[in-house]
């Protein structure tokens, strides 16, 4: 399983927008992905799950990994949120 | 044969059949006991359908205004694969057995609450996306028919009560009437229909009640009376009626409005869409006095993009040519609700956090509009104006925000034209500050309509005090004198765009008390401008000075009635 971490760049946080990228991305892939915020877990290839943890400018989270194609999946996930400048990778 | 009487909202007469429109709250049944294999098959039909209808949505959007601007459309059919979403109904219809239409009500109601509930402002606007998607699965479950009506033949609609946004949807070809249980001569539906030219009756109570599908009526918006399956005599003197109605106004479409004396007056046309600018032109209007912007906002799930809007009114600005076009921003607030703006529960709407308040409230949104306007203002002769302004302090901000956003947009490199800006007087405090306002604008616009309420303290909607509405009282005549006294004190104008600028026989007292502009619907422009042609100035100004001196609204009619 794969771990990153990251904070929220984008000043409206984790809304509408960026979550739909997220998510449809998160949705090109086998592994189980999951995002962790706030001690709460929840699938990454859902929408509204995604949404109602309220992710604001500033926040930071954990998305994991885990599958087949674990390794693709997190390298498109940061290259993703680094190129549209939502989130940047933070320590672990 | 039967008799309903109401209240005379929009003139004509019409003779067509009845349309029912029933309230559309879907009576949802819970079925137990279904075949599971069967509801989520229906199911999983209505979500296909309903994705392929998104996509084209979609499609149309980025062919329209661009690939952002599709972003939410996007968003929509990742609800639509959603674990925590469509996943949820098809595992409550399992564990429950039952039908689909009532697991997917149960679980997007449960995720309107939740977003409802989010203490963001930005996600908690998305649970009318929850809805929206909902509502369009729902649509394809239970096989009903859109939003909009369609009509094969002409039609007098009656129903309850009709929002603005259902209004706007309405297909204008066949629609010859509207039959209302409640509202009054000053509601949203009576306004609007008096400018698609659509007579109606409203306040009838009983319409909705008495009248079936089919029914044959006489609509008679004149006298506020419907009868309902007349007999063949009464056909005919209706018809006879109405030919006798059309009387010619052509001469006056291209007339200026000049009194007797050589007094100019200002006709101007209000408009609360583009579409109305065919009938604007015909009817010959000198200029637009007031674009009631909020119709752009309703029936819609989501805000107006800043090109949508900006080509809205650049379309209202290349039809005037170089004539003035004034502009109000957004009035929303009070009796007009958007969907997708959070609502505050208010006591007093009224009262409340409505028009200016809310745009300076909402600045971003506020923004979007002024930015459009800006940039349409290179297209002609545009004047913006504030609506409800009560403080000074109000106009100084709503001032400093159009200036950052001109900035912006200079920097940005557009072609900006000369604006003019002006506010609306609709309330008490506005008119006592005049001489203050005065030096912060290039004109007034008194909208009577609010204004009188404001002032009489009465609702104009409500039955039992609607007897306080009025217009002539000397109280209200008092404000309007002041008011156009300031501006010309200050060499600058004063219009009026309320209900009371195309009553007839109001006009001798608006001309008597210094108006320089009249804005009406279209349809009033030539008969207005053929009233004043009969007018002397001189003499509008002895009766107004006598009204002035009058003590109650009646004595104020009668003295009109001689005049």
């Amino acid at each position: 399983m794969l771990n990153k971490r990251f904070r929220v760049l984008d000043e409206l946080g984790i809304h509408a927008r960026p979550a739909s990228l997220l998510v449809a991305k998160a949705q090109c892939f086998e592994s189980t992905i999951t995002v962790t915020f706030n001690e709460k877990t929840k699938d990454l290839k859902s929408l509204l799950g995604l949404m109602t943890m309220v992710i604001k400018l500033d926040d930071t989270f954990t998305i994991s990994c885990e599958g087949a194609d674990e390794i693709v999946a997190m390298e498109s996930i940061v290259k993703l949120l680094i190129s549209e400048r939502i989130c940047e990778e933070c320590q672990l | 044969m039967k008799v309903i009487n109401g209240i005379p909202a929009s003139g004509g007469i019409s003779i067509a059949k009845i349309f029912k429109i029933f309230p559309k709250n879907l009576e949802l049944v819970k079925v137990n006991n279904c075949d599971v294999d069967l509801e989520s098959e229906r199911l999983k039909d209505a979500v296909l359908n309903a994705k392929v209808e998104i996509l084209e949505i979609v499609e149309d959007v980025i062919a329209k205004a661009g690939e952002a601007k599709a972003m939410i459309f996007r968003a929509h059919i990742l609800m639509l694969e959603d674990p925590e979403f469509i996943g949820e109904v098809y595992s409550l219809i399992e564990s429950e057995n039952i039908n689909a239409e009532f697991a997917l009500d149960v679980v997007s109601k449960n995720l309107i609450r939740i977003f409802e509930g989010l203490d963001s402002q930005v996600f908690k606007e998305r649970a009318i996306d929850v809805k929206d998607v909902s509502d369009r699965v729902m649509k394809y479950l239970t096989n009903s028919i859109d939003e909009g009506y369609q009509f094969t033949d002409d039609v007098i609609i009656v129903t309850n009560d009709l929002t603005p946004s259902e209004s706007i949807r309405m297909d204008k070809k066949y629609v010859r009437g509207f039959i209302l249980n409640v509202g009054g001569k000053t509601s949203h539906a009576a306004i609007l229909a008096r400018a698609l030219e659509i007579p109606s009756v409203v306040g009838t109570k009983v319409a909705f009640d008495e009248v079936e599908d089919g029914d044959l009526v006489i609509l008679d918006g004149d006298e506020g009376i419907v009868i309902v399956n007349p007999n063949e005599e009464q056909i005919e003197k209706y018809r006879k009626l109405k030919e006798n109605k059309k009387e010619d106004f052509s001469e006056f479409f291209n007339k200026e409005a000049i009194t007797l004396d050589k007094k100019k007056i200002k006709i101007y046309a209000n408009i609360a869409s583009n579409e109305e600018m065919n009938n604007v032109l015909k009817n010959g209007a000198e200029g637009i006095g007031l674009f009631r912007t909020e119709f752009i906002f309703m029936g819609r799930n989501t805000f107006p993009s800043e090109d949508e809007q900006f080509s809205i009114y650049k379309s209202v600005l290349e039809a005037m040519n170089e004539s003035t076009v004034i502009i109000r921003t957004l009035d929303i607030g009070g009796d007009k609700q958007l969907p997708y703006l959070k609502e505050i529960p208010e006591e007093n709407p009224f009262l409340g956090l409505r028009a200016i308040r809310l745009c300076l409230n909402e600045v971003g949104l506020f923004k979007t509009q002024l930015r459009a306007l800006l940039r349409a203002s290179a297209f002609g002769n545009l004047k913006i104006m504030f609506p409800m302004i009560t403080v000074v302090e109000e106009m100084t901000e709503a001032k400093k925000v159009l200036e950052e956003v001109k900035s912006e947009l200079i920097k940005e490199g557009f072609n900006l034209g000369e604006i003019g800006v002006g506010i609306m007087i609709e309330t008490p405090s506005s008119v006592m500050l005049a001489d203050k306002l005065i030096k912060h604008v290039d004109f007034f616009s008194i909208g009577t309509n609010d204004l009188v309420q404001y002032t009489m303290a009465a609702d104009r909607m409500n039955e039992n005090v609607s007897y306080l509405y009025q217009p002539s009282n000397p109280a209200i005549l008092m404000m309007i004198k002041k008011v156009i006294d300031i501006t010309h004190n200050h060499n600058k104008w004063t219009g009026i765009c309320g209900e009371i600028a195309s009553d007839l026989e109001m006009t001798p007292l608006l001309i008597g008390l210094g108006v320089d502009e009249l804005s009406v619907i279209s349809s009033s422009v030539p008969k207005l401008k053929k009233r004043i042609g009969n007018l002397d100035s001189k003499e509008c100004q002895k009766l107004s000075q006598q009204a002035l001196n009058l003590s109650s609204s009646n004595e104020v009619i009668d003295l009109l009635k001689r005049f």
